[in-house]
């Protein structure tokens, strides 16, 4: 006695659970069961589950009948004839769509080659046990599992070009790859996904070694005169947006040119970019502290009203202004109506951006790093035909990690870039080594994809023989223009006059609880107080009763007004101290000082 | 007392060399060796006593918090454990902060109990001195209960044969059983019989019955479960529990090689010092078992830290951190509130001279470079 359930809900129960599921399955296929029901038959508990709710993931898989796939040779002639679409096969059920519950059920052979009589289902391809972005990697069955994830997750990353009406989207930021190439070296699925129309990055020669150190962890040597041509050239969109905001009691900020006579006005430099709409000049260039739309708030409070009973423009400076390290061209402006009904501007900024130190870049193989340095042409070594790589990447970053697949696309892209065909790097059928290596000899190149090249400094022939090749690289939307920070003096906080915090405030690096024991360790007290000192405040202590002189007494220097006592001392502090000390008087707590000279005790 | 000339003559020079080095010396170098030989290896031994010491405002306690805490990060990543060996109990963080907390109920109480050297050792001989040490109940020698209704009475029998295997007598078990049903309790025969009040009803009896069985009759209380290990030519019985005291009653033991992992167990029974080599030789396994090392001298200063008062304490707020002298100190640590609310009513007095404060305070911290003073002179008018 089987229970059988119909999308989880208990239906009754059949005799013979096999037999009823086998029927069902035969049904199914013959079409008078409709295919989106799935069976699953769970034999420890005799129980049967029919499932046919929206949202379970299915995948397709071809049929196998007594040993023998359904997708013969015939069917495959229709199919390439064009006869047969996919949703013919599906009909005719030579294609089966299963879910997670019934795969358990299903025996299914990788290969046409493996099957036997128990086999139940055989895979359409063995590049579907990869999702479409692993598939994508080149020659992923040389790699560990591991690596591959990652190389995916880096190939998400990737500058390319994502639509072409970006012009008018409205993502806050995007990067466009100026020039993006089709990889010399790809898989079925990535023409399959049409990654191919819109690519995302491109192909480098790449020399795998050691040189001058500056590629040491990671690094990766880029080079210039490369880069000048446009090389991984890319730029950084951002989209600013201001708009008329409404406030209770029929006030409304409005997007103008300000008047000199506002509260707030800026230098008059600062807008003299703006049209007479208060709005930036389209293809205008622009840096930090420029104005992008003038704009003008009522005021908020009635107390804020001033002057006398003059006539005066109480009105707000608004304006919508470059931040700290902001540059760009003014690319695109759109005034449109949002949602609550206000006039909004958005400006569309685009920054070009060549790679420079600190940029980030990764190969299709998890092999990830920081540009470390760009070297002129003549600074960069060279091979006997005189081919200079764009790239030199680290040897030492591939044992460790195992990525023989980012070998073998070195020495594919160099046959490819010579043959001038793609070459097809399909994991399980892709071109093999050998393939590639007799090729490689064929145009008259050391079949191991070493060269002879030349040190550039002295013009002398480099003891070893260095692996050259082509490689897809992307560059991955980290930019150092993005994140760098740094700073000496700045904007405070304005209760402990600490200094900020965050880069778009200007603010500091926060030198923490376990950097200050480590300082401390090595005995740097002068390093450390030098370092929290950028609260320092002078606060005076009457040295009769012991208290925190106040404001007006360390201005005017008179008697204490608790004791009557005119000597004070003056103590240096950090102000976030003092802020403390007034807070336990807020408390009820008082806490008074006795002041000694700690230099000469 | 050194009797070599030189030793001798430097010991009276400096009276603050560590005595047991030069005696140490002496006992290497022997009679024999020439005067120039014994100032020369005397002059290295210096230099190097020299250079091991700490330079003086060193901030070691900091060092030694960063050479542990640095080690501990590790062990989170990677928290093992041994299962079901005995042997290899120590387990990695949980147990580290149990010991620098100075935890009274331990996770994992265990007692490693060495045999008297001169009896003659088998297998079988120390299974069955482990057995007189593990707890053993009641129930485990009953054979048969019966609960009768109507005389209000529990009847519980034995095999005879099997206590006296374990020198056991019926009669002892009366006086162990539990207060409440002790006077009832009375042997006929081969059985234990416990009377119930008259008005007794079912569940009463039952509960007699339960407090009966669970009764502790043989073993040593406390201790729920022991294994066996051999140690070289060494048998040793592990615990699981600790009950030093009753250890002691026990001939088959070696009484000076008694140990246990909980430190106020230690404490209690051997005293502080003994306590003190507890806590340094529990940290290093602990550092050991996990494939990492500590330099033992910061072992040696947290060990001392926590005992020196006389009772251990430990690395907590209701432990050395509670009596540190300065408010602001406790206060930076853990609930700031109780010590200034506090600090405040006993009118405290907080001499800014550790380093919390002065860091506080952005004073110059006493360790290092705030240590020297350069004076200058103002020149007479």
């Amino acid at each position: 006695m089987g229970d059988v359930f119909l999308n989880d809900v208990f239906i009754g129960s059949v005799p013979n659970s096999k037999k009823f599921v086998d029927n069902f399955r035969k049904m199914r296929l013959k079409g008078e069961i409709e295919k989106v029901y799935n069976i699953y038959l769970n034999e420890q508990l005799d129980f049967i589950y029919i499932d046919g709710t929206p949202g379970r993931i299915r995948r397709p898989l071809i049929a196998v009948e007594k040993g023998v796939s359904k997708f013969t040779q015939q069917v495959q002639e229709k199919v390439v004839a064009g006869e047969l679409s996919f949703e013919d096969l599906v009909q005719k059920g030579i294609i089966e769509y299963l879910d997670a519950m019934e795969e358990e059920n299903a025996y299914v052979a990788f290969d046409e080659f493996d099957l036997t009589p128990s086999h139940t289902h055989l895979e359409i391809t063995p590049l579907a046990m990869y999702g479409f972005n692993t598939g994508t990697v080149p020659f992923s069955n040389y790699d560990e599992p591991a690596r591959l994830m990652r190389g995916q997750k880096t190939i998400k990353q990737a500058v390319g070009m994502y639509a072409l009406n970006y012009q008018k989207r409205k993502e806050t930021d995007r990067n466009l790859l100026v020039s993006p190439q089709k990889p010399l070296v790809e898989t079925f699925i990535y023409e399959l996904l049409g990654f191919d129309k819109h690519p995302a990055g491109q192909n480098l020669v790449v020399g795998i070694m050691s040189f001058e150190g500056y590629n040491m962890e990671d690094g990766l040597i880029l080079n210039q005169s490369s880069i000048e041509r446009g090389l991984q050239r890319s730029f950084y969109y951002k989209l600013y947006s201001s708009s008329e905001t409404k406030y209770p009691g029929g006030l409304q900020d409005k997007i103008m040119y300000p008047g000199k006579d506002i509260k707030g006005y800026r230098a008059e430099e600062d807008y003299r970019y703006l049209e007479d709409d208060g709005i930036v000049y389209l293809g205008q260039k622009i840096a930090t502290g420029d104005v992008l739309v003038g704009k003008v708030s009522p005021p908020r409070f009635i107390e804020e009203i001033e002057g006398f009973g003059q006539m005066i423009n109480l009105n707000v400076d608004a304006s919508l202004a470059l931040k700290e390290d902001e540059k760009g061209v003014v690319s695109a402006v759109s005034v449109i109506e949002n949602v609550d009904g206000d006039k909004e501007v958005n400006v569309l900024l685009r920054d070009h951006r060549n790679p420079i130190v600190g940029d980030k870049f990764a190969s299709r193989h998890g092999q990830k790093g920081v540009v470390g340095a760009t070297f002129k042409q003549s600074d960069m070594p060279f091979s006997e035909n005189g081919i200079v790589p764009d790239a030199i990447f680290s040897p030492h970053s591939i044992p460790g990690r195992k990525t023989v697949s980012h070998v073998m696309e070195v020495l594919a892209g160099k046959v490819a870039a010579l043959s001038g065909e793609f070459v097809d790097a399909n994991p399980f059928d892709g071109q093999s080594e050998e393939e590639l290596r007799a090729q490689l000899k064929s145009f008259g190149f050391n079949p191991s994809g070493t060269e002879v090249m030349f040190d550039p400094s002295t013009g002398k022939r480099m003891e070893v023989e260095i692996y050259v090749g082509s490689l897809y690289y992307l560059r991955l939307n980290h930019q150092v223009d993005n994140k760098i920070q740094a700073r000496g003096t700045g904007p405070v906080q304005l209760l402990t006059r600490q200094p900020a915090e965050g880069r778009v405030r200007g603010g500091g690096l926060k030198l923490g609880e376990m950097e200050k024991d480590a300082l401390i360790s090595h005995g740097a007290a002068m390093l450390l107080k030098e370092r929290f000192s950028a609260d320092q405040t002078k606060a005076m202590v009457c040295t009769n009763c012991g208290y925190l002189a106040d404001p007006y007494i360390q201005r005017y220097k008179s008697k204490c007004p608790i004791c009557s006592s005119s000597s004070f001392e003056t103590v240096e502090l950090a102000y976030a101290f003092k802020l403390f000390i007034n807070e336990l008087r807020s408390m009820g707590i008082n806490p008074s000082f006795e002041t000694k000279d700690r230099f000469f005790e | 007392m050194v009797n070599n000339k030189i030793l001798a003559a430097y010991e009276k020079e400096h009276p603050e060399f560590p005595k047991y080095i030069l005696e140490e010396l002496e006992r290497e170098l022997g009679a024999k060796v020439k005067d120039s030989e014994v100032s020369l290896v005397l002059e290295k031994v210096v230099e190097e006593y020299g250079r091991s010491l700490i330079s003086p405002y060193e901030a070691i306690g900091v060092i030694t918090a960063q050479s542990v805490g640095e080690r501990s990060t590790q062990m989170t990543l990677n928290t093992f454990h041994f299962a079901g060996v005995a042997e290899q109990s120590v387990e990695g963080l949980p147990r580290l902060i149990e010991i620098l907390d100075a935890k009274k109920n331990l996770s994992n109480p265990t007692m490693r109990l060495y045999m008297a050297s001169e009896k003659n050792l088998s297998d079988e001989k120390v299974k069955i001195f482990a057995n007189k040490i593990k707890e053993t109940k009641l129930v485990e020698f009953a054979t048969n209960v019966e609960i009768d209704m109507e005389e209000k009475i529990v009847k519980i029998d034995f095999d005879l044969k099997n206590l006296k295997r374990y020198d056991l007598d019926l009669e002892s078990f009366v006086p162990l059983l539990d207060k409440k049903i002790r006077k009832s309790g009375s042997v006929d025969g081969k059985s234990l019989l416990v009377k119930g009040t008259a008005t007794a009803s079912m569940k009463d009896l039952i509960g007699i019955k339960e407090l009966a069985m669970n009764t502790i009759v043989y073993g040593i209380k406390g201790v729920s479960d022991v294994s066996i290990i051999k140690e070289g030519e060494d048998y040793v019985i592990l615990t699981q529990g600790i009950s030093l005291k009753n250890v002691q009653n026990l001939d088959f033991i070696d009484k000076e090689r008694v140990y246990c992992n909980d430190v106020h167990e230690m404490a209690d029974f051997y005293g502080v010092e003994v306590a003190r080599q507890t806590i340094i030789r529990e940290i290093m396994e602990v550092v050991k078992s996990q494939g990492l090392s500590i330099n033992e001298r910061h072992v040696l200063l947290i060990a001392d830290a926590m005992t020196y008062t006389g009772s251990v304490r430990g690395m907590t707020r209701y432990g050395i951190v509670a009596e540190k002298l300065n408010v602001l100190t406790r206060a930076s640590f853990e609930t700031p509130l109780k010590h200034l609310s506090k600090g405040s009513v006993i009118n405290e007095h907080n001499i800014l001279n550790s380093i919390t404060e002065n860091v506080m305070t952005n004073q110059m911290v006493y360790v290092g470079t705030g240590i020297p003073k350069v004076a200058v002179k103002a020149r007479d008018k």
